[in-house]
């Protein structure tokens, strides 16, 4: 079963950061308080566009046909998507990571 | 399961559904392929509405009665469209955040949202509806100068006919409703606006549209018939006239002497004098040996005319219309003469 990687924190809803991280080989462990990377701080729905659109080479028109929607339906829904980014960067990340 | 299939189950937003094929196809279809689309079903619906003798002569409006030539009804239907293009294109661009707005996706959209015309184009082809729609303008006379008028005023339409009319009335509003709910709908989407901007300025570009489709039918009418009052364009004696011609009726002479000259001339079986009023686009419509034609059948149906009767004038939508009863020997008959400011016949019809 593939694991989500959650971003929001299930109690309050604010962005979660990342306490540790471990070398699975190894057993080194470095701790500390580092924020996610904005596109991880996107929804799975979100995340899947933005991989979508790069693998469709950027062209909202071949994005659309993959999806059997409309080109304003991909370009609104990309819209929204720019908001919510923009909207992203200008929130204060823990641990200062972007 | 690929990254784009993956994405198409995770967003419910992208499932088909019903309400969102009624109320908002664009987000299935738009730009060319929608423009294809909604400029067939354009001048379908103006094809058929110069059957049914319906026009589409405004950005929401449409009337019944009046003939044509053939190409102004599926013209009417490109002027509607195109009129709201422009204000609905310059109020996306002012007002849109949106960097991918498109032309080509409000052309496709608005004319895809006109797809419910084409319905009350074929509702208004039910012989009951029109038959009605006859006896409606029948009844002007009574309407327009109350009681005792001394023309056919009594509505002798069938009920069953009434029944069709109501039905097609009810369709043809439900349809216009719906067609403005996909107009704003289509601005709304193609410009990615919502809220109370979007409400408003598709209001205003709607105004702005209606009347520079006014002024676009009027442009067509000088380079038709070099003024515009030609006898295509005569406004339509129909139910939603009735109004107002009955709020204008007056008994002013000089129409009414330009439609007695005509028709006597034509009792006397001069159909050049009969046409020697008519204007420049009724003379080349109308020939003398095809308005001799036209007696002639007219007589062969109701018998040999006998003399006129009463006559009636009214102005409707600033145009003279003189409705002239005449005794045929086997029943009245009422003939309506449209005559243009300047004393010239501009249209004729028999009732």
């Amino acid at each position: 079963m593939e694991k989500k990687l959650p971003n929001v924190c299930p109690s309050c809803g604010r962005g979660l950061t990342v306490r540790r991280f471990e070398c699975e080989r190894c057993g080194t462990s470095v701790e500390g308080a580092f924020g996610l990377p904005l596109l991880a701080r996107l929804s799975p729905v979100d995340q899947t566009l933005v991989v979508s659109l790069i693998k469709a080479s950027g062209s909202l028109k071949e994005l659309a046909r993959q999806y059997g929607v409309s080109y304003p339906t991909v370009r609104n829904r990309l819209d929204e998507l720019i908001g919510r980014i923009e909207k992203l960067e200008s929130e204060p990340i823990e641990g200062g990571l972007k | 399961m690929n990254a784009l299939s993956d994405a198409r189950s995770a967003d419910p937003a992208s499932r088909v559904s019903v309400a969102r094929v009624l109320f908002n196809p664009f987000y299935y279809l738009a730009g060319g392929p929608a423009l294809g689309i909604g400029l067939a079903l354009i001048l379908a619906a103006g094809l058929i509405g110069a059957l049914s003798q319906t026009h589409f002569d405004g950005v929401l409006d449409f009337h019944t009665g009046l003939p044509a030539p053939w190409w102004i009804f599926p013209a009417e239907g490109v002027i509607d469209w195109l009129a709201l293009i422009l204000p609905l294109y310059l109020a996306g661009r002012l007002l849109s955040h949106s960097r991918g707005l498109r032309l080509v996706d409000v052309l496709g959209t608005q004319a895809l949202a006109r797809a419910p015309y084409l319905v009350v184009a074929l509702a208004a082809l039910l012989p009951g509806y029109r038959r009605t729609t006859s006896a409606l303008v029948e009844a002007l006379p009574r309407l327009a100068g109350g009681a005792g008028s001394g023309l056919p005023g009594e509505l002798t339409a069938h009920p069953a006919d009434l029944a069709v009319f109501c039905a097609a009335i009810l369709v043809s509003l439900a349809m216009l409703i719906w067609m403005v709910a996909l107009m704003y709908r289509a601005y709304a989407f193609s410009c990615n606006l919502q809220g109370a901007g979007a409400i408003v300025s598709f209001i205003v570009a709607v105004i702005v549209g209606e009347i520079l489709a006014k002024a676009a039918f009027f442009a067509l009418l000088a380079g038709v018939g070099g003024e515009p009052t030609a006898a295509a364009f005569a406004p339509p004696v129909t139910a939603s006239t009735i109004g107002a011609g009955a709020s204008t009726a007056t008994s002013a002479a000089a129409p009414a002497e330009v439609a007695a000259a005509m028709i006597d001339a034509l009792a006397r079986d001069d159909a050049a004098g009969a046409t020697r009023d008519f204007d420049a686009t009724m003379k080349r419509a109308l020939s003398p040996n095809a308005l001799q034609k036209i007696w002639q059948d007219l007589a062969t149906r109701n018998g040999a005319f006998q003399k006129r009767l009463e006559s009636r004038h009214m102005k409707v939508q600033g145009f003279d219309v003189v409705l002239v009863k005449c005794q045929f020997a086997k029943r009245p008959v009422t003939l309506q003469v449209t005559v243009s400011a300047g004393g010239e016949v501009s249209g004729f019809h028999i009732r």
